[in-house]
């Protein structure tokens, strides 16, 4: 799981010159993404209007099906992003505190052990025990999602200048104000980063969850596989992936635009 | 004053992007084993010059002749191996230990490992740190002060002519500071290397320099020559201002007593314990005990006293101040010097302070026509 | 039939899988390595470049597993070589991203120094700018590594090597009782891969990164 995201620079190397990524002008930020996605889906229907199509390539890929498959896919991604938003934040605050920092190697340890835990193996784990279908799936994704969130939080939250701290208590503010008017502010760019990878993880593992009957845009891909039709297989894929790329689009914009002045 | 070893000829460096050149035609010239300090305001360009010596950054036009060479175009690499640097916080390498720090330059020249070696503990003792305790610790491992040695020992340990320093000691605290000037002084006395220094302390220019260039914006030289001369006669309103207020007095400090100040005044000899206020003559006597001069006696209208003083020896660490300091501390009209076995020379009368100090800052060695040259440039300009 | 049963029967399968996994793990993250430092090397100094390669390997890493896997199955077919090709893509951000970092992060008077004493620029990106950049980019590379470790399970999917075949099994075994077994040995397998490679990391950076840099 990454520990930062790719446009956050490394919060640590004030003293030395480091040169500073440049920042994208606006209207290349919102709009070169979603412009070139754009066009990769044109190109797409067009290849596939020069195909002929038979009967089960015909039944899935078709906009009823395609459509449908999108919606099962967002909602799997957007109900399990929420609860590991709820979730990994407070959380993180709390495994950020000095008394409870003291059990961070033993922390640290399973932290490892639980971020190889492949996605893929929940999903199924939970099919086998739990039953199929979205919900199980949901709960899946949310435990495999919860961690990088969480260890970002974390991190975050520890990397704000211990100095910046003090002075705040020095110059009388509470732990609790220490916490609200300095620390979260500062975290905002880090605990952002960690829910848009935490976004762009779900939906990946959000496509695998076609196996455990959740739907999503996994099964185009599923059905291409089995059926055997090429055709079918690539659509999934690309759809997936233009699907993951514009979510990751809006989060990163959203992390520009609700950065804190002066960062 | 020796051939000139440092030449920079009309060195100009426009940097891209900023209409104002930083260094605009500057000459200067640095003779061999000499030190020529670089001081001046933040800003004026003095870094950039020093950094044009050896071609860190490269001039934009003008001539840098080094031992006769011009090397303004030669390989900067091959250049730069023959010139130590040290800057402030040494610059060292944090991967590297204190020994792989040292021996940087020398592997770049292919030395053999045990000479290496040898040559790495030779300048560690040279700069005052002890190899076998040094030798492999890790520059994070050091103090600020021992950095800095390190890092003047990986300058010299190739034995380059020439030596580079920018605000080498600006980053220590002053107790440090000192004490690092100092060795470097003892340094330099042992191996005279052509020196140039960067600074923005006066004071340390003023310790440090055999000859003193105060740089204004673009590095136009206000004054280029020795210390006591510049702290005698500033050339112009800028140097006055840089020295600041009373900037004679510093004068004192640096110019010794020599025996040509000196007079001779009335002297009595005594027995020991037996000092008689009667016997003064005129206004202050010098007191003889066993051939050795120990006070004044004085004789006010009012009471005569005895002073007792601690004669000061003549030779190179006696400087004005010195004299100067005895006669306030006392509250005599003169100081009393001796000759190594104690034995009195003369006095350096109060009165004859002044004209000592114009004296000697007009100076018996003739000034270069290049430094005449370029005081009248920067005056031109000003 | 219990779980030390099922090892009992199957153990031979699930240590090739481990191996495989392993190995499908450690040769995306070499290759990786060596393409992603090679990458960073060459842009670090320039912005536009650095910006652009940092972009280019993170729109990789958003593609997800199955899809990328997927999508090139038409030009390697099944098996491990879209598998390693895909994990060989997803391991290059972190290791890009951090040797650009990491190398613009090297004080600048440092390497003034270094070529005040008449480094040439090879001499002192091998001598000076690369080792103290080198617990960063290591921990680029340990990044990268346990991201393929979970990464790689989906290959199984098209025919990959790895410990994502027990899991798969698992799934289209629904019904009988090994079916768990199997996906759990799956699971724990993977885990272990894990926790075994970060280990191999702790001890590499001890060995090789340098006294005068750690913490």
């Amino acid at each position: 799981m990454l520990t930062t995201a790719p446009d956050v620079p490394l919060a640590s190397s004030e003293s030395s010159q480091i040169r500073r990524l440049p920042r994208e002008g606006t209207f290349r930020l919102l709009f070169t993404t979603p412009i070139v996605l754009l066009a990769g889906a044109v190109a797409l229907y067009l290849w596939v209007q020069t195909r002929e199509l038979d009967s089960v390539e015909q039944r899935i890929l078709n906009s009823t099906q395609l459509g449908l498959a999108l919606r099962q896919h967002l909602v799997l991604v957007g109900a399990s992003t929420a609860v590991v938003l709820l979730i990994a934040v407070p959380l993180g605050i709390v495994l950020s505190r000095p008394s409870v920092r003291r059990i961070a190697p033993i922390v640290n340890a399973l932290v490892v052990g639980a971020q190889s835990i492949p996605s893929f193996g929940l999903i199924v784990l939970f099919a086998l025990t739990l039953g199929f279908g979205a919900q199980y799936a949901i709960y899946a994704l949310i435990i495999s999602a919860l961690l990088p969130v969480l260890s970002n939080t974390v991190a975050g939250l520890e990397e704000i200048d211990l100095e910046l701290k003090e002075a705040a208590s020095g110059i009388g503010m509470t732990r609790g104000q220490v916490l609200r008017r300095v620390e979260l502010p500062l975290a905002v760019p880090v605990v952002l980063a960690g829910l848009r990878t935490a976004i762009v993880w779900n939906v990946g593992t959000a496509t695998v969850a076609a196996f455990a009957g959740a739907g999503g845009l996994g099964t185009v891909i599923t059905v291409g596989l089995i059926q055997n039709r090429d055709v079918v297989t690539v659509v999934g894929g690309m759809l997936t992936a233009f699907l993951a790329i514009l979510l990751d689009h809006f989060a990163r914009v959203a992390q520009e635009l609700l950065k804190p002045k002066g960062l | 004053m020796t051939d000139t070893f440092i030449q920079l000829d009309n060195l100009t460096k426009t940097f891209p992007g900023i209409t104002e050149p930083a260094v605009d035609e500057l000459s200067l010239d640095v003779c061999e084993g000499e030190t020529v300090m670089l001081v001046g305001p933040s800003g004026c360009g003095k870094t950039t010059t020093l950094k044009m010596i050896n071609r860190l950054v490269e001039p934009t036009s003008g001539r840098i002749i080094i031992g006769g060479q011009d090397v303004t175009d030669a390989n900067p690499d091959e250049l730069r191996r023959g010139i130590g640097y040290v800057i402030q916080q040494g610059g060292l390498f944090p991967h590297m230990r204190v020994r792989d720090n040292v021996a940087a330059v020398l592997q770049l020249l292919k030395w053999s490992s045990t000479k290496i070696s040898q040559r790495v503990d030779e300048m560690l003792d040279l700069v005052g740190l002890d190899p076998a305790v040094y030798r492999d610790r890790y520059p994070k491992q050091l103090s600020g002060g021992e950095r800095q040695r390190v890092g003047v020992a990986r300058a010299l340990a190739a034995d380059p002519p020439i030596m580079l320093l920018d605000e080498p000691f600006g980053a220590v605290d002053p107790i440090v500071r000192e004490r690092l000037q100092d060795e470097f002084l003892r340094l330099q006395r042992e191996i005279c290397k052509t020196i140039v220094f960067v600074t923005h302390d006066l004071t340390e220019a003023i310790k440090m320099g055999d000859r003193i260039a105060i740089v204004r914006d673009h590095s136009a030289v206000a004054q280029f020559d020795t210390p006591a001369r510049i702290l005698a006669k500033p050339a112009n309103e800028f140097v006055r201002d840089f020295l600041g207020e009373n900037a004679e007095l510093r004068a004192l400090s640096l110019l010794e007593v020599t025996s040509d100040m000196l007079s001779t005044l009335p002297s009595i000899s005594v027995e020991p314990g037996e000092v008689d206020p009667a016997r003064a003559q005129g206004p202050a006597t010098v007191v003889i005990q066993d051939g050795r001069p120990v006070g004044w006696v004085t004789a006010d209208a009012s009471d005569r006293t005895f002073l007792p003083v601690e004669p000061l020896v003549l030779g190179p660490r006696t400087h004005l101040a010195d004299a100067v300091g005895q006669m306030v501390r006392v509250g005599a009209p003169a100081a009393i010097l001796v000759d190594e076995a104690g034995q009195l020379v003369g006095c350096l009368e109060f009165s004859a302070v002044p004209r000592a100090v114009v004296h000697a800052a007009a100076g018996s060695a003739p000034k270069s026509d290049r430094v005449d040259k370029e005081v009248a440039d920067a005056d031109h300009r000003a | 039939m219990s779980f030390s049963e099922y090892l009992s029967y199957y153990g031979a399968d699930v240590v090739q899988q481990f191996g495989g996994h392993l190995g499908v793990v450690v040769l995306a993250t070499l290759l990786g390595s060596i393409v992603g430092i090679s990458t960073g090397i060459a842009v670090y100094r320039v912005p536009r470049a650095s910006a652009l390669a940092i972009k280019v390997s993170g729109i990789v890493l958003t593609i997800p597993s199955l899809a990328l896997y997927v999508l090139l199955l038409g030009l390697l077919g099944l098996g491990w070589p879209p598998v390693l090709t895909a994990l060989t893509l997803y391991s290059l951000l972190p290791i890009v991203q951090n040797t650009i970092v990491g190398l613009c992060g090297v004080d600048a008077a440092t390497v003034e120094a270094a070529k005040a004493i008449g480094m040439s620029r090879r001499r002192c990106l091998i001598r000076v700018e690369l080792p103290m950049a080198w617990p960063i980019i290591l921990t680029g590379v340990r990044v990268s590594a346990l991201l393929l470790v979970s990464t790689a399970a989906i290959g199984a999917i098209v025919n990959g090597p790895g410990l994502g075949e027990a899991i798969y099994t698992g799934l289209n075994q629904i019904g009988t009782p090994t079916a768990l077994y199997s996906a759990l040995s799956g699971i724990v397998g993977i885990v272990i891969v894990g926790v075994l490679l970060n280990f191999v990391f702790i001890a590499l950076a001890r060995l090789t990164v340098s006294g005068g840099l750690r913490d």
